[in-house]
Parts: structure tokens; C-alpha cells; sequence
């Protein structure tokens, strides 16, 4: 009887563990509307956001190294958001099951929106499409700094360095 | 003496001005390059030089061999990246469409195949048997005409137009605006470019953003 209850105990506990786990990597599905908003956010607070993909090789190689910046400088008002290009389809498919299998916790907003030359304007006028893309910014401190393409751990530590 | 003392001396002059406008032409030109670095290479409106790749069946291409070519459909594009990958089927409908009328695609790959190895050239050649290429797939091996023309990612669009016997950029984007479904896509920017020069007006979107892989380029 006793390894019986201790076998449905721990059978209990992997499944609050495996739903805790679930829930904590929540994907919101966003409109342009709500990253316009942020962009526009004037708290004292930097803000880094990384426009990435699944299918992106070179976004998820360096997706390790935002998460450690933001771990870096999360006492400083750093905030890191995620943003994937993911198509709304692939949500189930695709993006929870790779943010489970990297054990990614931090929040991912997927952008479901796929009229890319009505937004990408918005963002930023210089940006062509390519991702990865990644604004690091403070309104309230007239700070912005722009990344084209891949970059990488002590790149993100050198310039967030010099921003504050 | 003194006269001559001053005809040297304005020959002197006039020899420092052609030099102080010599250098100027000169910064003035490099701040030019400068520039269309700057805006992202070539915009609408600017001439398009010619190039010369290997296509797959080992074949060397220029634009010049298209002599009957009104134009072209030029497309930054490659083996591994799922965004070309989801567009392949819509280059090859354009080209079906559009060759025939004076359009014919030019497809360039222009990613390092060492920092890609999916996109090297024996992998180019298999995927254009595999998917039946109607067009010419070329390898910009030194990847000088991706940056010349100011490709950012795959796939990237530039159409072409001959005027005067000059290659002018008429359009530079995306296809069209649902990389995921084409049944679905509400603007086909390259279709309507091409059915606008076909109608002999000018392109009315010149210029769109898009989704796309970056380019691998070579470090």
C-alpha cells in the first residue's frame, strides 16, 4: 500500500510540476497595435526588443544570449520582450514545443500579423525585413539603438553598458 | 620679371583649382557610395549593372544574353530558408506567367556556402532538379551582386525594366503579402508591378518590406 501512495504521490507531483512548467511559458498573441504601444512606452525603462522565428537559424542561436542579458540587467529596468514571427498556425506546432524543449519561461508575444509592409514601417523606418531585428530603447532617455542580423552576448553587454 | 612672376602665379592658381575640384568630385563621389550604402543599395530609379554567375548547369549568365528580355524578375533567394522555401512555387508560377511576356525570372543565391552548407552550389543544383527551376539559379559566389544591389534577405525582389538600353529598377520588395498562403494573399506586388509596366504605366508600390531570412554573408 505504501509504494502505491508513494507511486500516485509522485505521480501527482510530476503533473502539477509539468502543468506549472506549461503555464509559465504562456504565448500571447499580439497585434502591430500592441508592440506600437510598447514602442512608444515612457517609462525610465529599457526596453530590448528582439524580433525573431522558430525557422530563424541565426535568432535562435543568439535567442540564450538575450535571455541571459535580460537576467544580467533585470535588477536595472531592463525589459526583454520577445517577439516571434511565427505564423499564428504553427503556435501549437511550432512555438510552445521549441520554448518548452529550450526551457524558455520568459514570456513570448507572437505577432500575428503577416501584412509585413504595412508594420514593418512602424517599427523602424530603416528595417527591411530581415530578422533577426532588435530595438534596445528608452524613450524617456531619447536612447535607441537598432540591430540588424545576429549579435551576441558580449556585443548586448558592451551596449547596454554605455546605455546606462 | 613681375609678370612673369604673375602669370606664374595664376597658373599656379589655376592649377590648385583643378586640383581643390578634382578632390571635391572625388569626396563628393565617395559620400555618393556612401549614400547608397546607406539607403540599402539599388532604389527605384537607378540604373541596374549587369552581372555574370554560374547558373546550375555550370553555364555562365549575364542579363545582356536576354536579348529579347523587356525586363526581369530578379529574386535574392536560396536552398534552406523556410520563408524562400514557402515563396519557391510562387517564383516558378511567376516566371510561367511572365517570361513569356518579355519577364523572365533570375534567381540568385547569394549566401555563403560555408556559413550555409544547405546553400552551396551542388545543393542548388538538386533542389532545381527536384523542383523543376523553369529559370536560371545562380550562385553570387563573391556575393558582389547581393551587395551591389542592396539585397538584405531571402527572398528579396528587384524588377527590372530596359530603357534606352539601360536597366532601370522599377520595384524592390517582397511578392506578395502572405508568405504562409498564396490562395490568401490580398497585394502581389510583383504581379501588379509587371501588369502595370505591361499596361505602360509607371509601378504604383515601388517599394515594399518584408519578412525573410538574413543573408549569410561571408566574415
Amino acid at each position: 500500500m505504501k509504494v502505491c501512495q508513494s507511486l500516485f504521490m509522485l505521480i501527482f507531483l510530476i503533473t502539477v510540476l509539468y502543468s506549472l512548467n506549461a503555464q509559465s511559458q504562456q504565448v500571447e498573441v499580439v497585434g502591430v497595435d500592441k508592440v506600437e504601444q510598447l514602442l512608444k512606452n515612457q517609462s525610465d525603462t529599457l526596453h530590448i526588443v528582439n524580433f525573431w522565428a522558430t525557422w530563424c537559424a541565426p535568432c535562435v542561436k543568439e535567442l540564450p544570449d538575450f535571455i541571459r542579458i535580460g537576467e544580467k540587467f533585470g535588477h536595472k529596468n531592463v525589459c526583454l520582450w520577445l517577439i516571434s514571427m511565427d505564423f499564428r498556425s504553427s503556435l501549437e506546432t511550432k512555438l510552445k514545443p521549441f520554448l518548452r524543449s529550450k526551457n524558455i519561461q520568459q514570456p513570448v508575444w507572437l505577432l500575428n500579423n503577416t501584412d509585413y509592409d504595412k508594420w514593418i514601417p512602424l517599427i523602424d523606418g530603416n528595417w527591411q525585413g530581415d530578422i533577426p531585428f532588435t530595438l534596445i530603447f528608452n524613450n524617456q532617455r531619447n536612447q535607441k539603438v537598432t540591430i540588424s542580423g545576429e549579435t551576441d552576448y558580449q556585443r548586448l553587454e558592451q551596449l547596454l553598458e554605455e546605455m546606462f | 620679371m613681375n609678370l612673369e612672376h604673375t602669370y606664374l602665379n595664376q597658373t599656379l592658381r589655376k592649377k590648385m583649382k583643378g586640383k581643390v575640384l578634382l578632390l571635391t568630385t572625388l569626396l563628393l563621389g565617395l559620400a555618393c557610395i556612401g549614400w547608397t550604402q546607406r539607403t540599402g543599395g539599388l532604389q527605384p530609379g537607378d540604373d541596374a549593372p549587369d552581372f555574370r554567375l554560374k547558373n546550375i548547369d555550370n553555364q555562365m549568365v549575364s542579363l545582356a544574353d536576354y536579348k529579347q528580355a523587356k525586363g526581369f524578375i530578379i529574386v535574392f533567394t536560396c536552398n534552406h530558408c523556410p520563408f524562400a522555401k514557402l515563396y519557391e512555387d510562387r517564383i516558378i508560377a511567376l516566371h510561367n506567367k511572365y517570361a513569356s511576356k518579355g519577364y523572365p525570372v533570375v534567381a540568385i543565391n547569394p549566401n555563403d556556402a560555408t556559413k550555409q552548407p544547405e546553400d552551396n552550389f551542388e545543393m542548388m543544383v538538386q533542389r532545381a532538379q527536384e523542383k523543376s527551376f523553369p529559370y536560371v539559379y545562380l550562385q553570387d559566389e563573391t556575393q558582389e551582386v547581393a551587395r551591389t544591389y542592396g539585397a538584405a534577405r531571402t527572398p528579396h525582389v528587384w524588377i527590372l525594366q530596359k530603357q534606352d538600353n539601360k536597366l532601370k529598377v522599377v520595384y524592390v520588395g517582397g511578392i506578395d503579402n502572405n508568405p504562409e498562403d498564396a490562395a490568401n494573399a490580398t497585394e502581389k506586388y510583383v504581379e501588379r508591378a509587371i501588369e502595370e509596366l505591361q499596361a505602360g504605366r509607371m509601378v504604383s508600390k515601388a517599394t515594399t518590406k518584408a519578412i525573410g531570412c538574413t543573408i549569410k554573408w561571408r566574415e
